[in-house]
């Protein structure tokens, strides 16, 4: 029986691992690219599920903290020829202590203003960004960066081709990022995090203090958003502020939403249904941004928790459609009586 | 000296747009502690409708007031389908206007395409009192903003629906136990935030182009004049709305225009750090 329920917890990895694995063997060129920025909208998108969906914390610093490891990462790549995976570790670095001084200035507020402030850091961060000559300005510069060639016998393996290397590569991101969530989600920080998300005054009643715990959540949402933004930049080839724009951040909050906010697989599937919609269907291509905000309107009014929140109603709504399909003659013992409606009880 | 006089009329012209932002970004938040990211995209539709008006030879006199109107209704409707449900949960209210603003960008630039728009000026005179240009029609603009501010305050003081939003404003469940009905009030308040939003985008495409993009930089000003003013404080909105305006002006004409963004980032940065409550504010209550 436990090995049942461990095993079904899997399920969502063994999909993600079938997924990729699926693409880089097909080889469709539009597969291959859905599930690439699949994987990497999903990372981004976990990145602001850690801040808001686990820290309670509505931040719009996400995407810039994705730009801060794409630029870096470039930077370090095109003008100092770093090795790829060393330029990732010190965008890390950077995108982390930028959060931490974000996160000391910010996290003294809460809902709205904690909103404002991040959005006022992003936009001051694209606008240093865009004035900026050494990374192009408004134009942007070339993200040459290259993660390697990994040789095992005869199988070459590019980790920045966008026919499977690039996508096998964010897929062990995600499923690293994933499962490391998992893991925090049983420590005494994940329990942290769950108790001041519920209620702040609380938990600091019990001596959880609330700014170490949600700085924490913010310097690891970084993480993510840092390795998000690079592997961005890889596939983009070419990044310049306009890349890391409003757009962007609706994108991600919307997908978590759609997903389910607080789930781990909240983000993936939420990603995996925006491309879907988007490299699919031409028509949604081009007005995908109205689509999604459509939805994401929709969503918050009638199932605010997203798919993956509904996901117990959802299975068993539809294991009943299924259920009378299937014997439509039977008729339900407790059907309340016609006419009770308008009776008070 | 010219050059200091020049960046001072600009100031003031812009400082009026922003104002007219300002007060209808402050007057939602005030009533329905929602900070309404569409609020930018609002304005926008105002210039592009006045914009698609005066293109079908309407006169701009009579397309402003239209558009005034259309986002009047537009806002009622909006706060009514949309906002009025989640009033319980403030962030899902942020999280729909952003989804407004995706759905907005997407149908404007679905309908008037991604180049920028362009309308006669409405008032071809300058005047050059002393070798300062002055355009009249930057002049409408201080004169409309000072008009409506004028007639909201009086709308605010005298009439009974405004006293309504104020009571509304201050402790909507005593209000309720009044009489008051709160949530046509809310809508009202959305209502007149939109149709200001309308009127400030409306006077704007009268004097520089209309551009897809010209939502957001808009919005974030005008959470920088919020903020800076005092979240729901209309006086403050207005002192603060000059700060910005003469900062981002004689930042352009004396520094570069993107150091002046960059100040002003900052300066919002500084407030909501050291004041949240804003630097011109009465004692109103933050969460902190």
């Amino acid at each position: 029986m436990q090995r049942l329920r461990r095993a079904r917890g899997g399920a969502p990895y063994l999909l993600v691992v079938v997924v990729a694995v699926l693409a880089v063997v097909v080889q469709n060129a539009l597969l291959l690219a859905a599930a690439s920025l699949t994987a990497i909208y999903g990372l981004w998108g976990t990145s602001f599920n850690i801040v808001w969906g686990y820290g309670g914390q509505f931040s719009m610093a996400q995407v810039a903290l994705g730009a801060t490891g794409a630029y870096t990462t470039a930077i370090l790549d095109t003008q100092f020829n770093w090795n790829f995976w060393l330029a990732l570790v010190a965008a890390i670095a950077v995108g982390v202590c930028m959060s931490i001084i974000i996160g000391l200035i910010a996290l003294r507020l809460t809902g709205f203003y904690f909103a404002i402030m991040t959005l006022a850091f992003a936009s001051l961060l694209l606008q240093l960004l865009s004035t900026w000559n050494r990374v192009g300005g408004t134009t942007g510069m070339a993200s040459a960066a290259n993660p390697g060639v990994v040789n095992i016998g005869s199988v070459h393996w590019d980790l920045a081709a966008k026919n499977g290397g690039l996508l096998i590569l964010a897929a062990l991101f995600l499923l690293f990022f994933l499962g490391s969530m998992a893991q925090i989600e049983r420590t005494r920080t994940g329990r942290a995090l769950s108790a001041i998300r519920e209620d702040q005054s609380l938990a600091a009643s019990v001596g959880i203090s609330s700014l170490y715990y949600r700085l924490l959540a913010f310097a690891a949402s970084a993480v993510v958003a840092v390795v998000a933004g690079t592997l961005y930049s890889l596939y983009l080839l070419f990044i310049s502020p306009t890349f890391f724009g409003v757009s962007v951040v609706i994108t991600l909050i919307a997908i978590t939403v759609i997903g389910g906010t607080g789930h781990k697989f909240g983000p993936v599937l939420g990603a995996a249904i925006y491309m879907i919609l988007t490299q699919y269907l031409t028509w949604a291509g081009t007005h995908s941004d109205a689509i999604f905000g459509a939805v994401l309107v929709v969503l918050i009014l009638v199932a605010p928790a997203g798919i993956l929140g509904h996901w117990k109603s959802l299975s068993r709504w539809a294991a009943t459609l299924v259920r009378s399909r299937r014997a439509p003659a039977r008729v339900p013992r407790d059907v309340t009586p016609v006419g009770v409606k308008g009776v008070k009880h | 000296m010219n050059l200091f006089f020049q960046a001072l009329v600009d100031g003031i012209m812009m400082a009026a747009v922003y104002a007219l932002v300002a007060l209808g970004l402050t007057l939602v938040f005030g009533l329905l502690d929602i900070v309404n990211f569409a609020h930018g995209q609002m304005l926008l539709l105002g210039s592009y409708l006045v914009c698609a008006l005066v293109g079908g030879s309407v006169s701009f006199w009579i397309a402003l007031p239209v558009s005034v109107v259309l986002l009047g209704i537009l806002g009622y409707g909006i706060d009514f389908g949309l906002f009025a449900r989640v009033r319980s949960s403030p962030i899902s209210g942020l999280i729909i206007s952003i989804g407004l603003i995706a759905i907005f960008s997407d149908i404007f630039r679905s309908i008037w395409g991604v180049n920028q728009k362009t309308i006669p000026a409405p008032l071809r005179t300058v005047f050059r009192p002393g070798g300062l240009t002055i355009p009249a029609d930057q002049l409408i603009v201080v004169a409309a903003a000072l008009v409506v501010m004028a007639a909201l305050v009086l709308f605010l003081r005298l009439t009974r629906a405004g006293i309504s939003l104020r009571a509304t404003a201050d402790n909507p469940e005593a209000a309720a136990l009044m009489g008051i009905p709160v949530e046509r009030i809310r809508n009202l308040a959305f209502a007149l935030g939109a149709a200001l939003s309308g009127l400030a985008g409306g006077l704007l495409a009268g004097i520089y182009p209309t551009v897809p993009s010209g939502g957001d930089s808009i919005l974030v000003t005008g959470f920088i004049v919020l903020i800076l003013g005092g979240a729901g404080s209309p006086l403050g909105a207005v002192i603060a709305s000059l700060v910005v305006a003469l900062i981002e002006s004689f930042g352009a004409v004396y520094w570069t225009s993107s150091a002046a963004a960059i100040t002003g980032f900052i300066v919002l940065i500084l407030v909501l750090f050291l004041r949240p409550s804003g630097l011109i504010s009465r004692s109103r209550e933050v969460t902190l």
